[in-house]
């Protein structure tokens, strides 16, 4: 007779090993599986489940806090989703260039001389060149400039 | 009229941040539960359960308004739970190659024979702490597997569902915590 495997017997004591039947039909016949299926089952009922001492005082408030401290507040960042925040920079930046390129430049030379003439176009072409250098900074700060 | 908790996550999600708080305090004792369960260790459990929060918070936009929040937080505080006890047996591994020759006398269990009884496990604080050292012998796979479906009632299908594996890996997993916890512990029944 071919006996039971230990992997049916021990599956068999959670109703898991799947030809339930047949194994209750070869312990039937197979004194030496039942006593070898009852010791496991035994065994098992002998492990109770754990009981969890009392949690820590305020435990709810400190996960929340740590939540609160942590985690984004949704209504800074979620109303554009990340990808559209990518568009709008990629829309900034040209515009930026474009206007860069394109403001006029004509002196205007009845300003006093030591006066710095700088054109608006290319103070926001500086500042967004400025940027892209440290772009992932910049990132970071458009959503947390939102939030302030 | 209680609110549902897929309308409080609505309500988060509409970023009302405040009204997370409300599942927090809803649901931070069972998951503590789990994660005690899970790990034995009051301090780990409690990193445990903020850790599941944070994850749930984070990734709130992935959870399905139509299922069950208590299931999806389940899921999330299991894998937890597994990542934590993976990297705690990583830890050990490393300290035990740093400091060889004590950990062996350590785990290793010396079961009581001494009081003979009915054929049953003698359920002295003595021998839960032979569990407990037994239970810790296990993979992270297998403890985590055999406290769901041992301790707390989950079927197969939800543990595989849970861990992401086949219900074949998640029978695997209970029958090699089962065959472990025989060697350590059948010495207890008295026969
Ligand atoms: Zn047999």
């Amino acid at each position: 007779m071919k006996h039971l495997t230990e992997e049916q017997i021990v599956l068999h004591c959670y109703g898991d090993a799947g030809d339930g039947a047949a194994i209750e039909e070869h312990m039937q016949e197979c004194s030496q599986c039942r006593e070898e299926f009852d010791k496991v089952k035994v065994l098992l009922a002998g492990i109770p489940a754990v009981e969890a001492p009392e949690p820590p005082a305020y435990l709810e408030q400190k996960v929340w806090l740590r939540v609160r401290d942590q985690a984004p507040d949704r209504r800074a960042v979620s109303w554009m989703p990340k990808w559209a925040w990518g568009a709008v920079m990629a829309v900034l930046l040209a515009a930026a260039f474009l206007a860069g390129r394109f403001w006029p430049r004509n002196v205007d030379v009845q300003k006093p001389p030591h006066t710095a003439q700088v054109s608006p176009g290319r103070v926001l072409l500086v500042a967004v060149g400025d940027c892209s250098m440290n772009w992932s900074a910049c990132w970071q700060r458009l959503p947390t400039a939102r939030q302030s | 009229m209680e609110i549902t908790e897929a309308a409080v996550v609505a309500q988060v999600l509409a970023g009302d941040r405040e009204a997370f708080r409300l599942l927090v305090n809803r649901h931070t004792r069972s998951i503590y539960n789990v994660a005690y369960r899970m790990t034995g260790n009051q301090q780990d459990a409690e990193e445990i359960v903020q850790e599941t929060f944070l994850r749930a918070y984070r990734s709130l936009e992935r959870f399905e308004l139509r299922s069950s929040f208590s299931t999806w937080l389940y899921r999330i505080a299991v894998n937890r739970c597994l990542d934590f006890l993976k990297a705690k047996k990583m830890n050990d591994r490393y300290q035990i190659s740093e400091n060889p020759g004590t950990e062996e006398d350590d785990r290793a269990i010396q079961l009581p024979v001494t009081d003979p009884g009915p054929d049953r496990l003698l359920l002295s604080a003595e021998v839960k702490e032979k569990i407990a050292r037994a239970m810790g012998l296990l993979t992270p796979a297998e403890r985590v597997a055999f406290t769901m479906r041992h301790m707390e009632g989950k079927s197969i299908e939800e543990i595989s569902k849970t861990l992401r594996i086949r219900t074949s890996a998640a029978k695997n997993s209970v029958f090699r915590a089962v065959q472990k916890l025989r060697q350590q512990l059948e010495p207890l029944v008295i026969g």
